[in-house]
């Protein structure tokens, strides 16, 4: 710790730039950059009103975005603030967008103090960011009652029970057959037989679908606790969620996760 | 439109405010993806669109878009400016996206309302509500409700209450044969706190048989009558994905608060009108990518609540009818319309009775299958042939989405007022003929290259399918300048400017009134009165005064209202310079000394000078002398009054004098001279403005002041005056000798124009009221300089009227 807090003031970063602190605004956030202060009580939308909260901001160096709005450098976006940010400095600000038009409007969790060293403010905020995703690949994780890694043999579709409803968002089930070989959590035979929405309509869509010969780590929950209601309800196990395929490589990371929580 | 645009303002020689449309196409077409996600490929499918009746620039719009930041609410789309452009604002609840959504404002509360289904829990429904749609934060949930399937809102305003009608399919009802057909309804949404009053009412009355529930797509339409119908597909059986289907309609006559509701149509004894018995429904059958299988819509006439339209597929391939009742849903025509290999109809109907058909369908030229989005309007029940209209003719796979459903399961059409409103979803390669009435893309778009571009401008974007909002203007467009200016006008009369409303729209703007927020600035009511009817491609001069009060810069606006539903009311900044004359007076006025009357007919006289300095005509109605001492002065060269003077001109020409004719010996004789004026022209006030006067009055004499080197000394050693006998150069006689004569100075009263003066000795003043007879003098002065003394001599002559006041001996 003490290395750390030496390091950082080397670096002219902050003391609060830990990386739990930095951990803690990314858990809160989507769209992390650095930006200067250029107005304050401005806007560059007039979705939005100027009040003592807002401030126009140029994006000078965008850390994390979605890819919709990764390109954003050099835009001025309004920033609603959580606390008053001074003219002609920059920060390392952690946001969410709220307003998407010819700019963008977003709303502050946090802001750090903008060391020297950039690249060192990126890998704190990548960090953050695959720590954020570790942990949600975790708590999938621990939901599940097997996690194995393996290879798909088979699928078919599952028979269409009377009871379903007829709904275009109907999942239109199928199972795979998987050859497993390995076993991350639970146990069981090396032939598993999972249940996955065939359908790509919209509430499906990003569900994982399966193949013969796809490989990877499955993340099974039995009998769709999640998400399904019990009017299709199906008993098996199913991988809905998207982190609930995962590509092989992430095997050793998917097994230290779920070694963490034996 | 640029080319209007040119004629107008050449014609016109105006600067005009073109309020945004397709000047005579009457189609707008917008890409409703803003220009900060130009590099957005999702699949924006599926569109609804909500446009505020009692304001139609606010529309809000909904699609399968993901929130770009994943913050685990869905956007919508917001425009306040009529559709031109559009902002995302995540609002909806549920996931990143929603599913199933349908959104609407009531008809005057401005409050706009919303049924989804999560994304994130599977068929749970959401009846949402959002005072002001363009705020941000998440819209208030009113309902929960799972085991739902395509919750399809509508809205309404009558007696101050908003009414809200959910039609959903229920999949939670009862046992079987269940009947699912269902609408979630409350007759007052706008700000209870949840559910805000919703209830459901089943609206299905028969047996589903095999098929167990009714098809999805349950609409509503209503009147502002308070009669309400719906529309459904009634199952009656089922076989694998082939289901056998009536089409029913119900009716309630009071915004569905009746004692049973929806039951005002019966059938065999039965609620519901059956319009068509045992058609054929393939379930999710697929129309090139597109499933089909559960597409229906109404629309009621909203000049008369007894016409309906309703239009919905079936068969294979799948097939749009659309047909008509005009008896309350009673009696029903046969196919209007038929189009094969269509889907996603959309029904709506003007003020005007015109009847808008919107659906998509699938054509199959050899380049491969394309949706073609058509829009249908008829004025005459589909008797005569229909303006067909195609909106986008989009390849139905391509770009960086190939998979299913690539326009969703329905398209969305509006009417408010005479105009129609829509949306629908089409693969967005820009290119040119894809959209034969044009469109507009705010995300970045090179229609040469046919390529989407990245917000770098330069980085090439998969194409994918987005949402396109588009509106058909039935009335007028107004276009007025963007100002208009009078220049300077003179108080009291009446400036004329001309105002040219102009329409540049597809059929007649009305124009109901005009009004101003200045009185100075009004419009002439034509001889017809009003309303005004402009044709499409006219303007109508207006005749604008402007009557200016006071003086100075004068705005206002003018505000012209129309039935141009985009714009009812357009606003024209009045701008005017109201002038007046403005007085010019000399200063106050100090005579010399003056001997007076008694003497003899001595006076002092002295220009006056009463001008215009302003830029319009100024009246003199009085010039008189006041005063303590009034009498010692009179005016000469003064006209008669009224005197009207205009701009840079002088009362009398310039002749106009005071003359001082002092009646006593003294220092100070005063008075004023005061000039009333017209100083509201409007009006006719008028205002004075004074000029102070000081003479002194002495007999025959002089005043002199001793100096060394400009400064008065303190004391002059000696004053001698002698008198000459015979001229200049005669004998001389001593008439006074004065010794160590001191500085005297006399200051004068403030406030007056009497000024201040300095001497050693007077003859004929008020210090020694001696008067010297006319004649030559010779006056010797000596002084001490340096312990030595000096002497300097001056002559000076006295005549009848004569005094010389500034007689300085300098040493």
């Amino acid at each position: 710790m003490y290395c750390l807090l030496l390091i950082t003031a080397l670096l002219g970063l902050p003391q609060q730039s830990t990386p739990t602190n930095v951990n803690r605004l990314a858990d809160l956030s989507s769209f992390v950059f650095r930006g200067r202060v250029l107005k304050s009580e401005a806007t560059t939308m007039p979705q939005v009103e100027a009040t003592k909260q807002t401030a126009v901001v140029l994006v000078e160096e965008v850390h994390r975005a979605a890819d919709a709005i990764r390109n954003v450098n050099g835009m001025q976006i309004t920033l609603i603030l959580r606390q008053r940010a001074a003219e002609g400095r920059s920060y390392i600000f952690f946001t969410n967008v709220v307003l998407y038009g010819s700019s963008l409007a977003a709303r502050e969790s946090g802001r750090l103090s903008v060391g020297r060293n950039s690249d060192y403010a990126q890998r704190l905020v990548n960090a953050a960011f695959d720590s954020k995703e570790d942990r949600a690949l975790q708590q999938r994780i621990a939901r599940a009652t097997l996690v194995v890694a393996g290879k798909v043999l088979r699928t078919e579709p599952l028979p269409r029970d009377p009871r379903w409803p007829e709904s275009e968002h109907d999942p239109q089930w199928w199972t795979a057959v998987l050859h497993v070989d390995s076993f991350a959590k639970g146990q069981g035979p090396t032939e598993l037989t999972i249940i996955f929405p065939s359908s790509k309509d919209e509430l499906w869509i990003d569900a994982p679908k399966f193949k013969p010969d796809q490989e990877g780590v499955w993340i099974l929950q039995r009998d769709t606790k999640e998400k399904v209601p019990p009017v299709y309800a199906v008993r098996g196990l199913t991988a809905l969620d998207p982190r609930d395929f995962q590509p092989r490589e992430t095997w050793d990371k998917v097994r230290r996760l779920a070694g963490r929580q034996r | 439109m640029r080319f209007l645009t040119n004629i107008l303002t050449t014609a016109l020689g105006l600067s005009l405010i073109l309020i945004p449309t397709s000047a005579f196409a009457q189609v707008k077409v917008v890409n409703m993806i803003p220009n900060s996600l130009s590099a957005e490929t999702q699949r924006d499918s599926e569109p609804n669109v909500a446009v505020n009746p009692a304001n139609p620039m606010r529309i809000a719009a909904s699609a399968f878009t993901p929130d770009p930041g994943s913050s685990g609410s869905g956007p919508i789309f917001v425009s306040t400016d009529g559709g031109n452009t559009w902002v995302l604002n995540v609002v909806l609840p549920g996931g990143n996206k929603t599913g199933d959504t349908s959104i609407r404002f009531a008809g005057t509360s401005g409050v706009l309302y919303g049924g989804i289904l999560r994304s994130d829990s599977f068929l749970r429904m959401n009846i949402l509500r959002k005072a002001d749609f363009t705020s941000l934060g998440l819209m208030d949930v009113l309902l929960t409700r799972d085991n739902e399937d395509q919750p399809w809102l509508e809205a309404a305003t009558a007696v101050a209450q908003d009414r809200v009608f959910v039609g959903n399919n229920n999949f939670g009802v009862g046992s079987s044969p269940r009947r699912t057909a269902s609408v979630d309804l409350s007759q007052n949404a706008a700000t209870a706190p949840a559910p805000a009053g919703l209830s459901t009412t089943a609206i299905e009355a028969r047996s589903t048989g095999t098929a167990n529930q009714d098809g999805p797509a349950i609409r509503t339409a209503h009147h502002s009558s308070g009669r309400v119908y719906a529309v459904f597909y009634a199952w009656t059986a089922s076989s694998g994905s082939t289901k056998t289907s009536d089409i029913v309609v119900v009716r309630d006559d009071n915004w569905g608060a009746s004692a049973t509701p929806f039951a005002a149509l019966t059938d065999g004894g039965v609620a519901g009108r059956r319009v068509v018995t045992g058609t054929t429904v393939v379930f999710n059958q697929m129309l090139g990518n597109q499933r089909t299988g559960g597409q229906a819509t109404i629309a009621v006439d909203p000049s008369n609540s007894s016409t309906v339209y309703i239009a919905w597929g079936d068969g294979t391939p799948f097939t749009l009818h659309l047909r008509r009742s005009t008896d309350q849903g009673v009696t029903w025509s046969g196919d209007l319309r038929t189009i094969t290999s269509a889907t996603n109809p959309a029904l709506a109907i003007t003020t005007a009775g015109k009847v808008g058909f919107l659906y998509q369908r699938l054509v199959t030229p050899s380049g491969g299958n394309r949706w073609e989005t058509h829009l249908e309007q008829s004025t005459d029940g589909f008797a005569s042939a229909v303006t067909d209209t195609i909106l986008a003719n989009v390849p139905d796979s391509i770009g960086s989405y190939s998979g299913p459903n690539p326009i969703g399961d329905y398209s969305n059409l509006m009417a408010v007022g005479k105009n129609f409103y829509g949306v629908f979803s089409a693969f967005n390669t820009p290119v040119n003929a894809n959209f034969p009435l044009g469109v507009t893309y705010q995300r970045n778009a090179n229609f040469g290259t046919n390529q989407l571009l990245a917000l770098n401008g330069t980085t090439v974007v998969a194409d994918s399918i987005d949402p396109f909002f588009f509106s058909v203007s039935e009335s007028g467009n107004i276009v007025v300048p963007s100002g208009v200016a009078f220049g300077t006008a003179c108080a009291g009369s009446i400036g004329h400017a001309t105002l040219n409303v102009c329409n540049t729209g597809g059929a007649d703007l009305k124009v109901t009134g005009i009004s101003s927020s200045n009185p100075a600035f009004a419009v002439t009511t034509p001889s017809g009165g009003f309303p005004v009817v402009i044709h499409p491609g006219a303007c109508f001069p207006f005749d604008v005064t402007f009557t200016p009060s006071g003086t100075g810069p004068q705005s206002g606006t003018i505000t012209i209202s129309s039935d141009d539903a985009a714009h009812p009311t357009v606003g024209v900044p009045a701008t005017g310079q109201s002038a007046a004359g403005s007085l010019g007076l000399s200063p106050n006025q100090q005579f010399p000394p003056t001997v007076i009357q008694s003497v003899g007919p001595c006076r002092s006289s002295r220009p006056f000078v009463v001008s215009n300095t302003g830029t319009c005509d100024l009246t003199i109605t009085n010039i008189a002398i006041g005063g303590v001492n009034a009498g010692d002065y009179t005016l000469s060269g003064l006209p008669a009054f009224p005197i009207t003077l205009q701009p840079g001109h002088q009362v009398g020409s310039g002749d106009l004098n005071v003359l001082f004719e002092p009646k006593a010996v003294a220092r100070e004789r005063t008075a004023n001279v005061s000039v009333t004026f017209v100083s509201n022209p409007t009006s006719g006030a008028t205002s004075v403005q004074t000029r102070e006067l000081c003479g002194e009055g002495v007999l025959t004499g002089a005043r002199v002041l001793v100096t060394q080197g400009g400064v008065p000394v303190p004391v002059a050693h000696e004053i001698s005056l002698r008198r000459y006998w015979g001229g200049w150069f005669g004998f001389s006689k001593k008439v006074e000798e004065v010794d160590n004569a001191p500085l005297q100075t006399v200051t004068g009263t403030p406030g007056t124009a009497c000024g201040s003066i300095q001497f050693h000795r007077e003859y004929g003043g008020v210090s020694n009221q001696k008067s010297l007879t006319p004649g030559v003098y010779k006056l010797k002065v000596e002084l001490k300089i340096a312990g030595k003394e000096v002497s300097k001599t001056v002559r000076f002559n006295v005549d009848t009227c004569g005094f010389n006041g500034t007689i300085v001996v300098d040493f």
